[in-house]
């Protein structure tokens, strides 16, 4: 009986075409599995959750809206405050007064920077003359910095040292004395 | 006849309802075509986040202006990121985020060919094979038939 089945003849035939179709398939398969190696690694390499809480600040170029070209290189051997705000952000506006009025004590001894996230100019600058903003902002156009910074929402405040290094993250809107502490911890790093 | 002129009628006048509605009004096509920046797959035209009103005030005052659709969303991607499209910009990396669904696909069909055509040849062997079995049995020895024969020639 299974000799007349392995000498039919359509089974003769059919070795060379499920060769080819096996050939095509794996090909196929190899491209697919090579696509989803590159996007695994990719995935490995650059982890979502990899924030800039510590390390070397990621460097960015602005414009404020007061037309002033800067980088965050600028400012290298000043300890800088770099805030994330949006006129729309409620709990930014709880914080505002807090960062004018430090930036106002701590002028010359410390940097203080706003990022515009996700916002529109009108809307930015009726925020900042309503809070009478005096120290430089500007928008993060395409939330680039915002990216590169992995922010998660807005108000976010970094604390970078005068070597430009990444000293803490504050999530949220802070009070006086998260901020008097996070400054002194720049000021002096023993603190 | 009419019946069905009537039919293809309707059927094409649902089909082209969308775009006859965004010739409509400009905003609310616009609305409709962008994303909430900070919700997870809410469109504009349903969010209630003031980031969005803000959005919808800025489309309304853009189109007032007289810029067209397409600048105003290239004004908000230049502002806000691609975040606003609601997918994956087409360039670089992400890239790789159109083009595997459709190497999966291929994948998937080239799968599905290659068993079908599997399937479709293996039946064709089966009878070949019972048809050889039955058109020479001679050529394979029964041992019942064998039996009997050996069981005959003892009595």
């Amino acid at each position: 009986m299974n000799n007349a089945v392995t000498s039919s003849p359509g089974a003769g035939d059919q070795p060379p075409r499920s060769r080819r179709g096996g050939v095509i398939l794996f090909g196929a398969l190899a491209l697919v599995g090579i696509g989803l190696l590159a996007v695994f690694y990719y995935g490995i390499l650059n982890p979502p959750s990899r924030r800039a809480s510590e390390g070397l600040a990621p460097d960015f170029q602005i414009t404020t809206y007061d037309g002033e070209a800067m980088a965050l290189s600028d400012f290298r051997g000043t300890p800088v405050v770099l805030n994330f705000w949006a006129s729309w952000c409620v709990p930014c506006r709880d914080e505002q007064p807090l960062l004018q009025a430090y930036w106002q004590r701590y002028q010359g001894e410390v940097v203080f920077l706003g990022l515009n996230y996700l916002d529109q100019r009108p809307n930015a600058l009726a925020y900042l003359a309503e809070f009478g903003v005096t120290y430089p902002n500007g928008p993060d156009m395409g939330s680039r910095i915002y990216s590169a910074y992995r922010v998660q929402g807005v108000p976010e405040t970094f604390f970078i040292d005068a070597a430009g290094q990444v000293q803490g993250v504050h999530v949220g809107p802070m009070t006086a004395r998260d901020l008097e502490q996070r400054i002194s911890q720049l000021l002096n790093p023993t603190f | 006849m009419m019946r069905r002129l009537l039919l293809a009628l309707i059927f094409l006048l649902l089909l082209a309802a969308p775009a006859l509605a965004q010739e409509g009004d400009p905003a609310d096509a616009l609305q409709k075509d962008l994303w909430c920046p900070i919700c997870q797959g809410i469109r504009l035209d349903v969010c209630d986040q003031k980031v969005c009103e803000q959005m919808r005030e800025m489309i309304d005052q853009e189109l007032a202006a007289g810029n067209s659709p397409e600048q105003i969303k290239a004004q908000f991607i230049e502002l806000y990121g691609p975040v606003v499209l609601g997918e994956p910009p087409r360039q670089g990396f992400y890239l790789t985020a159109w083009i595997l669904p459709i190497l999966l696909l291929v994948a998937g069909l080239a799968v599905v060919v290659w068993l079908t055509r599997r399937w479709v040849q293996k039946p064709a062997t089966a009878p070949a094979a019972i048809a050889t079995a039955a058109a020479s049995p001679e050529t394979a020895p029964d041992p019942y038939l064998a039996r009997v024969e050996k069981e005959l020639q003892d009595l």
